[in-house]
């Protein structure tokens, strides 16, 4: 136990240094407030714009899928140079590292990863696959009868239909 | 040309890696399934699968385990896996916490109407992580089972989108652990550069024959790996992050945070800093002994406080981490054995509790208040005593498997002697009564009068206290207590109450408890009783839990 005296002192001297920074700094810094001074994360400069926008969360899943894809070839490369020497042994382990990527990205493209544009099925719970455009439009065309048709039934309002039929 | 040359190819068997292979399999074929079929899957199906699947691997392991026991240990894989007792019999345990875990997934999928693999499938590849883990032989294998326990942890602990909770649980886990990932590396380099190697067996054969002149980065290097398998395993002061995660995250994910990442963690820990560190047992012994009295009375203090049931049992679950370490700080392989022992007591209570909780939590898995389970006793008899069944033998009560983890490792840490031990011995008993107030607390509520109650009583009341005011002022002689107004009226509330009930049956936000969960709260129950009941069967098991060197 005695060897890890140092230590301790070490983490008593650490503290003793953060606590008289901040008691120092308090005691004797001139406090002339400005407001680039009060800013938060302050640097002297006031900002003149607002930040960049956000941009669509699809743009990390394509960056994902191609770090996925970058690894591969980092085993895929090295391979291809030696594949004669490691033959069948080679062949197999790349077989089962590729089914394992490959697997995965069809289960990524089957969940819409790479589908850019209006979202369509991602959402198929709100559709009703029984009403089409022709028999949802002539309800919506009576409002007293959709409400009470809905409340009824319990059926789901078919969301997209009008939009859809434009 | 190269071809010539004939290249030296690491020998790799294939059966030594069948119960990860195994794992990743089921989770590949899950991924097909969802990604090929086009109609709805039920959640069913994929919980059957998942079920099948961590069969297979105990199976795989049961094998495994027999050819070690008739042939004896190896090292495979060019010596980055240790095929033992040690890391077999945790690998099993993780397959029964992943058995457990596709039951009680099944109810909270269908409930939650959560259609997709994702759940299970990245609970097969966590799992996978963890077998690994108790097997690694090398620094560097550790850490990549490590990262793939974790990663696939991180999107479990976010995978919930309609609380929010959820994904702060996420954030907070990622950050945490990937600080936590940086110091673990950091600490393995240290130990690169001091020893040469990164593998188990080199460094404890470095040591066999070698004395470091200067072993400062050498301390740091241990010490480093130390706080990272800490923060894993979330023992006091790196535990904050695992309320707050443990109550984000969707209730399964929880349970498998809880045993699985657990599970993996403490036998690497084990591995590491009994094998190829155990020549400086000096020097982390008094480290390991203070943050197991701090993880003990943290765990212990910390859920008194709690009203909230996942956050409870996150701090029981930082106690029971001070147990385990206590397995570590009595070092020798009667240590390793015990913690093992306690593991899989652990892995049952555990994922016996939170299959109940998840029921619990009713549909939206947001009905974790302490509130919740007020008068679950009265709707659900078998939920509620299986619920204090788990409680009590987390508490450590005699005739559970909970009792016999406790003195398994308890009466090791005594025998190891030294004035030291008996402090944590002590520490330790207190520590285990304290957090039986919060265990029983639960319990207490469960069996209280249910919420409906509380709703009707005031009003009755309320007229009594003004009955028995009036009756003051008169002359009390006249009315003899058989008739006393007071007495009375507190007779027709009862009877109002238990009238009311008896007709309106109160709303129940649990409705009916699946099948499923059912079972995996049975398996779980069973085992925590019958290895309570025959310690022996537990104790013949892991006397066989063995390192290779």
């Amino acid at each position: 136990m005695a060897s890890y005296l140092p230590i301790f002192c070490l983490i008593v001297l650490a503290f003793l240094f953060a606590a008289l920074s901040f008691v120092a700094s308090g005691l004797m810094a001139p406090k002339r407030k400005s407001a680039a001074k009060i800013a938060p994360y302050e640097c002297g400069i006031v900002p003149t714009r607002e930040p960049a926008e956000r941009f669509p969360v699809r743009f990390y899943l394509v960056a994902m899928i191609f770090i996925v894809f970058d690894i591969e070839v980092i085993f895929v490369f090295p391979w291809a140079l030696i594949s004669q020497e490691l033959s069948t042994f080679g062949l197999v382990e790349m077989v089962v590292f590729a089914a394992s990527v490959m697997i995965p990205f069809a289960y990524l493209v089957s969940h819409g990863a790479l589908d850019w544009g209006p979202i369509k099925k991602s959402i198929p719970q709100l559709t009703n696959e029984e009403r089409t455009t022709t028999s949802t439009v002539q309800k919506i065309s009576v409002p007293a009868r959709v409400s009470s048709d809905s409340v009824v039934t319990g059926e789901k309002v078919d969301l997209s239909a009008p939009g859809d039929a434009a | 040309m190269l071809a010539a040359q004939t290249l030296a190819l690491p020998k790799i068997s294939y059966w030594a890696i069948a119960p990860e292979a195994i794992l990743i399999g089921g989770a590949l074929l899950m991924l097909a399934m969802s990604a090929t079929i086009r109609s709805k899957i039920d959640p069913v199906i994929f919980s059957i699968i998942t079920f099948v699947t961590s069969l297979a691997s105990i199976g795989a392991g049961v094998i495994l385990y027999i050819n070690v026991l008739k042939h004896g240990k190896y090292l495979a894989i060019d010596g980055a896996l240790s095929v033992d007792g040690f890391g077999i019999i945790v690998g099993m345990a993780v397959g029964v916490a992943i058995a457990i875990f596709a039951l009680s997934s099944e109810g909270f999928l269908s409930r939650e109407g959560w259609d997709g693999p994702e759940l299970l499938a990245l609970g097969l590849l966590s799992g996978t992580g963890a077998e690994l883990m108790a097997m690694a032989n090398d620094l560097i294998m550790i850490f990549l089972a490590l990262e793939i326990l974790s990663i696939a942890l991180y999107v479990l602990a976010g995978m919930d989108g309609r609380r929010t909770a959820s994904g702060e649980a996420a954030i907070k886990y990622l950050i945490l652990g990937g600080f936590s990932s940086a110091i673990f590396v950091y600490g393995i380099a240290f130990v690169y550069g001091t020893t040469g190697s990164t593998n188990l067996a080199q460094i404890a054969a470095f040591f066999a024959t070698n004395l470091l002149a200067h072993d400062g980065l050498f301390l740091v290097g241990m010490t480093l790996v130390l706080i990272g398998f800490a923060f894993k395993v979330a023992a006091v002061p790196f535990h904050v992050w695992s309320p707050d995660v443990y109550q984000g995250a969707p209730t399964p994910a929880t349970s498998f945070m809880a045993s699985v990442a657990k599970l993996g963690a403490f036998a690497a820990l084990l591995r590491v800093f009994l094998s190829a560190f155990i020549s400086y047992k000096q020097d982390w012994q008094p480290l390991v002994f203070g943050v197991a009295i701090a993880t003990l009375l943290l765990g212990a203090f910390g859920g008194l406080v709690q009203n909230n049931v996942k956050r409870m049992l996150a701090y029981s679950s930082i106690s029971h981490a001070g147990f385990i370490l206590l397995g570590l700080v009595v070092g020798a392989e009667l240590g390793a054995q015990r913690v093992v022992l306690y593991l899989i007591a652990y892995t049952f209570i555990v994922m016996g509790a939170f299959s109940v909780i998840t029921v619990v939590g009713g549909k939206g898995d947001n009905g974790h208040d302490i509130s919740n389970y007020r008068g679950l006793a009265r709707q659900h008899p078998y939920l509620s005593g299986s619920l204090a069944l788990f409680l009590m033998a987390q508490a450590g009560v005699p005739f559970t498997v909970g009792f016999v983890a406790k003195f398994g490792v308890l009466s090791a840490l005594a025998s190891s002697g030294g004035v030291g031990s008996y402090t944590l011995v002590v520490v330790a008993l207190v520590s285990s009564v304290i957090s039986a107030f919060y265990y029983l607390r639960i319990v207490v509520v469960t069996y209280s009068s249910p919420v409906g109650i509380g709703a009707i009583e005031p009003e009755p009341l309320a007229e009594s206290t003004h009955v028995a005011s009036e009756l003051e002022s008169f002359n009390v002689d006249e009315l003899s207590m058989e008739y006393s107004p007071l007495k009375v009226a507190v007779d027709y509330d009862i009877e109002e109450i238990e009238r009311a009930l008896d007709e309106s049956p109160l709303e129940d936000p649990i409705g009916k408890v699946p099948l499923s969960s059912t079972i995996a709260i049975s398996i779980s129950a069973t085992a925590t009783v019958v290895l309570g009941v025959f310690p022996g069967i537990l104790f013949a098991l892991v006397s066989h839990a063995t390192f290779l060197f």
